[in-house]
């Protein structure tokens, strides 16, 4: 058994999503298959660095796997891909929740750089220590967050939104998305109060707010200072 | 609800760098009295993760009999450093609590709860309901029997050298500093009557921020050496405190109540949530409407609301609906005009939603929209278009609300039988009084 970082796959436990897990063993991930209809998502031991739903032996119950992976504690911090047939891709539901897609047949290489990608990222928000956006900075270890050196004060959620973004920068979120990460289960506020949010920081965070960019009809994303200035 | 260990960690090195020493635990009880206790910082870590008990035996419409051990479980999302306290030997912070049985379950008194429970249902219809009040209140020299006004000015008046305009701009700015949202403030029509609007949000953390609002006007009014009160009629022959609120459901980004299609841009679920509100108008006027003092404010002549009709322009209706602007599809609102800003906004925030959900789901007919002026028609006018009438006192308002199944399934039955059974006390020792008024006039003549 090989002992690389782990990747959840989600599908029906018969071909071809054996032999995806079998390419990931090859890749040295560790591979976790649930056969869908499950029960529960809760995966032992380290936090996976992707869940990747097999849409081409769940069909239907894709969707709803999608969901349950969003849901599932254990994964929350882990981008929920969509492996499609190339065919099914112009027909796919785009609303169902997934952060990424790859279309198959894939080519072991393409595989192989998104997840190196992933665990790239993964490393980098486990890092302890400073992330960086610009002038605005957060120290994880101290829970402190400046601009331009300049400490702001934010509450729990403010910081907890600010952060969810930082780690994801340049990538678009719906305001559900963010509802649905940084807020908790049993929050009965909707997506209005991610705006509320957003307006709250843009304020606090003064010129460097202009990071946080609105994307008109669809949400909000942190943009990386340097497409900034282009 | 188990904490991340996240949020208890950044709460703590928030409390540390803020240098705070004390943090109070705020929750009402079933009148909308504000609560509280004081933990130190020391022991803050552990209540954040099991909460702090506490006996809660003699909390207004709490505890069941031989049953005093309740569990107060703060809300990490409310964690707050209070701006007038002194920050010299350590500031003090605030957070809203749940409370909670000692196993954990819900305690079926709690406001909060109430209001979480109609959410929930809200929810499950696929709903998130946003509120806007707009607490009105008094500015006064004491807190005496005979309220003395600090200014004469009127509605949106720009009073020059007016103690009060410092005293809201101050208020203002405490609230910001406290994260909540102020849309704006004015002076309201009644000599030294003022008001400050907060920015819409979802009805629980409003409810929240209620509370504070009300606690922070007071307290900044106090440092000043004045008084500011909620009550609903302080002065006899002006106009009394409000709390007009303005409300929309929402499904995802969008505005459940806006309909592009329809010719005046209200969907049917606006309208059935209107028929709804109306319909049982009568029967959540005792929450909504808590005080005998609350009676006194819903008469004829100060833009009180006293007949249940709704309408566009008019602002003499129970439910106004603003205008809408193009563009503004999300700014589509109801606004209900009865509420007092002496109520407990859980409570109501929860009867207003329940009346309204009861006609979406129900699919409630709506009137139609009343724009004469209710007031100036005749009974048989109004009695033809089917307009009713609020309750003319808290009497009234008792023997409706009693039989309402409405509210007894809203409140549950441990808040509602306590608050009818508490009011009911109230109405007896009013009734008993021998008032100035009836001094002034009968002892003279008769």
């Amino acid at each position: 058994m090989s002992g690389g970082p782990a990747v959840v796959i989600i599908g029906a436990a018969r071909e071809p999503t054996t032999s995806l897990a079998a390419d990931l063993r090859r890749l040295e991930y560790r591979p976790k298959l649930i056969a869908w209809p499950a029960s529960s998502l809760r995966v032992a031991g380290a936090r996976p660095i992707a869940a990747i739903v097999d849409f081409r032996t769940l069909g239907v119950d894709a969707g709803q796997a999608c969901r349950a992976a969003r849901q599932e504690r254990g994964l929350r911090d882990s981008p929920v891909i969509a492996l499609v047939a190339e065919e099914e891709a112009a027909r796919l539901d785009l609303a169902l929740g997934f952060d990424d897609l790859i279309l198959a047949p894939y080519r072991l290489s393409e595989l192989a750089a998104r997840l190196r990608l992933l665990q790239w990222r993964a490393e980098q928000r486990s890092a302890p220590g400073v992330i960086r956006a610009g002038p605005v900075t957060i120290n994880q270890a101290t829970y402190e967050v400046a601009v331009g050196g300049v400490p702001i004060e934010l509450t729990l959620k403010e910081y907890q939104l600010l952060l969810y973004l930082m780690r994801n920068p340049g990538r678009v979120f719906t305001r559900s998305e963010l509802l649905d990460r940084v807020w908790e289960e049993d929050y009965f506020g909707g997506t209005r109060t991610v705006d509320v949010h957003i307006r709250r920081l843009r304020a606090k965070m003064e010129a460097a707010g202009e990071l946080l960019e609105t994307v008109r009809g669809v949400g909000y994303r942190l943009v990386i200072p340097s497409e900034q200035e282009a | 609800m188990a904490m991340r260990q996240e949020q208890v960690e950044y709460l703590m090195s928030k409390a540390k760098e803020q240098d705070v020493k004390f943090v109070r635990f705020w929750f009402t009880d079933i009148l909308g009295f504000l609560k509280s206790f004081a933990i130190t910082v020391e022991e803050l870590e552990l209540s954040l993760l099991e909460g702090q008990g506490f006996d809660g035996s003699s909390i207004q419409g709490f505890a069941r009999i031989d049953e005093s051990d309740m569990v107060a479980m703060p809300d990490p999302n409310t964690f707050a450093v209070l701006p007038w306290r002194p920050k010299e030997g350590g500031a003090v912070a605030r957070m809203f609590c749940d409370i909670l049985e000692p196993d954990g379950t819900p305690h079926v008194g709690d406001p909060r709860y109430v209001l979480k429970r109609t959410l929930q249902r809200a929810a499950d219809m696929g709903f998130t309901y946003y509120v806007g009040p707009e607490l009105e209140y008094f500015y006064f020299r004491e807190s005496s029997s005979r309220p003395q006004t600090l200014d004469s000015g009127g509605y949106f008046d720009l009073t020059p050298l007016d103690i009060a305009s410092d005293l809201r701009r101050e208020t203002v700015l405490t609230l910001e500093e406290m994260g909540i949202g102020v849309e704006y403030s004015h002076h309201e029509v009644a000599p030294s009557q003022h008001e400050i609007d907060l920015r819409y949000t979802d009805a629980l953390t409003m409810a929240d921020n209620a509370m504070t609002y009300r606690l922070v006007v007071k307290e900044i009014a106090l440092k000043h050496g004045c008084y500011a009160t909620f009550m609903p009629k302080p002065l006899y022959g002006e106009n009394g405190n409000g709390m007009h609120t303005h409300q929309s459901l929402f499904q995802g980004d969008r505005n459940a109540f806006f309909d592009s299609g329809a010719e005046d841009h209200l969907s049917e679920t606006a309208r059935r949530f209107i028929a709804g509100l109306l319909r049982h108008a009568r029967e959540m006027t005792l929450v909504t409407n808590q005080w005998v003092n609350s009676y006194k404010r819903l008469v004829p002549g100060y833009e009180a609301p006293i007949y249940m009709s709704w309408a566009r322009r008019n602002r003499s209706d129970l439910i106004r609906v603003p205008t809408y602007k193009p563009g503004k599809e999300n700014a589509t609102r109801i606004e209900y005009r009865a509420p007092d800003p002496a109520c407990n906004p859980y409570l109501a925030f929860a009867v207003m939603l329940a009346a309204g959900l009861e006609g979406v789901e129900n699919g409630y007919e709506c009137p139609p929209p009343v724009e004469r002026n209710v007031y100036e028609m005749t009974p048989e006018e109004r009695a033809e278009l089917g307009i009713g009438e609020l309750p003319g006192d808290l009497w009234e308002a008792i023997e409706v609300a009693e039989s309402s199944e409405l509210l007894r399934r809203t409140l549950g039955d441990h808040v509602f039988e306590k608050f009818i059974a508490n009011k009911k006390i109230e109405w007896d020792n009013y009734r008993a009084q021998v008032t100035e008024y009836e001094l002034d006039r009968y002892l003279p003549i008769l």
